[in-house]
């Protein structure tokens, strides 16, 4: 049996969770608020507690983790809840406390770092209605029957790559020269061989480090302000859901490299910007003082379904950022194409037809 | 009567070419989730230094082409 932590209030004995508006752990019996030393504080305490040993663990641990599965006991009814191997945090479904996984931190799998919710659930919902407006393609309907299936704050695991970057290019570019005399235009083109080197520095560069997240969502949620990271405390985790890594920094660095090459790549090719076209021939970068941190980060994840199909919004729990795909109204689409094209069509054949009589 | 229907031919191509582009934008809008192609958000600050930078002109090509005679008889 593995072994969770839940926070209970030292007032009342009530499962406390971490409050986003207060940006502290929160009671809801007793509303008695409690600041984040504390948590550190319970942190320290919490290495010091030895797991429960029950015989019987060891029968349905092995059954359950066979299929990838863990089973932990509730320690505030005693209720069975079970997990994937990820699961970092969650809810007993039974009482509904929150509960920390804490062995899911131990050693090599403790996040350095942890951006704290400032968004709470009501603040979500209002998001994604916010997310509605202004869409005039997005089927009525939607808006009216649609129905939030599901929502809940997750902190998604992230790896963050730090790296200074040397570049080489080599771009052959031309410079364009237009003068006309009495019979002949002329253009001259001038051909360059173009060499930039130097170096640029990247810090914390992203990547979703869950196999559960689409890597495009979480990208979308960018960017996240670090500079209200703190040190990780599992205290934080209370009240939400959170999952381990199960993508492995090395697995992730490809997708760091990309993002990387392209920045840099971006930012030289802005220095040929004299010429009148430069194309890159040649590009070579070398990473050094290359590093890796761990990080969760707050999203809000809503499910809808309309229709028979599901919908996936995500919320960046720090800044509000909501996004999402939404439906396409086929029939909308036709009337605005249609309609617009009527009105534009009238117009431009008035204009013109008065340019005609002038 | 040619004219007018080059015209409305015209009208018809810039209305549907703007109307296109229109609801292009507004089916853009409903899809929100894009993968980020580069990095930009994560370089730091005053970090990029070019310490390496050489032009090296190759050749030249002169085009010429004879500009087309003004007709002088042509409608004002």
């Amino acid at each position: 049996m593995a072994m969770i932590q839940e926070y209970k209030c030292p007032c009342c004995g009530g499962a406390i969770a971490f409050d986003s508006t207060v940006q502290k752990m929160k009671c809801p019996f007793c509303d008695t608020e409690f600041d984040m030393q504390t948590l550190a504080d319970y942190d320290s305490n919490l290495k010091n507690e030895t797991p429960d040993k029950m015989e019987w663990d060891a029968y349905s641990g092995e059954e359950l983790e066979a299929d990838g599965m863990r089973s932990y006991v509730c320690k505030s009814c005693g209720g069975e809840i079970v997990g994937d191997a990820n699961t970092a945090a969650t809810s007993c479904p039974f009482c509904g406390n929150p509960v920390v996984m804490t062995a899911q931190f131990s050693g090599a799998l403790r996040p350095d770092y942890v951006i704290p919710f400032k968004f709470d659930k009501a603040a979500a919902k209002a998001a994604l209605k916010k997310h509605y407006e202004g869409k005039h393609l997005l089927p009525k309907a939607f808006k009216k029957q649609n129905h939030i299936d599901e929502i809940k704050g997750v902190y998604v695991p992230f790896w963050l790559f730090d790296a200074d970057a040397d570049a080489d290019m080599r771009y052959s570019a031309t410079k364009v020269r237009v003068w006309s005399d009495s019979r002949y235009d002329y253009t001259e083109t001038s051909y360059y061989s173009v060499r930039r080197g130097g170096n640029i520095g990247f810090e914390r560069v992203p990547v979703d480090a869950s196999e559960k997240m689409p890597n495009d969502l979480t990208e979308s949620l960018e960017p996240f302000d670090f500079s209200e990271a703190v040190d990780f405390q599992a205290a934080y985790l209370a009240g939400f859901l959170a999952d381990k890594y199960d993508v492995d920094s090395e697995q992730s660095v490809q997708r760091a490299n990309e993002r990387i090459k392209q920045s840099v790549k971006d930012a030289f090719d802005a220095t040929v910007r004299e010429y009148s076209t430069a194309v890159n021939e040649a590009c070579s970068i070398q990473l050094k003082n290359g590093s890796v941190k761990y990080a969760f980060f707050p999203v809000w994840l809503l499910h809808t379904s309309w229709n028979g199909e599901n919908y996936l919004f995500a919320m960046n729990g720090q800044s509000g950022k909501m996004v999402g795909n939404l439906p396409l109204d086929k029939g909308a689409y036709c009337k605005w194409l249609f309609g617009l094209t009527g009105i534009i069509s009238a117009i431009t054949f008035i204009a013109l037809y008065m340019i005609q009589m002038s | 009567m040619n004219t007018i229907l080059g015209m409305l031919a015209i009208s018809v191509g810039v209305g549907l070419v703007i109307a296109l582009i229109v609801t292009g934008i507004m089916v853009w809008r409903l899809h929100s989730v894009r993968s980020q192609a580069a990095a930009d958000n994560y370089i730091k600050s005053g970090s990029m230094k070019v310490t390496k930078r050489s032009d090296l002109f190759l050749y030249r090509h002169v085009d010429r082409r004879e500009r087309p005679k003004e007709n002088k008889s042509g409608r004002r």
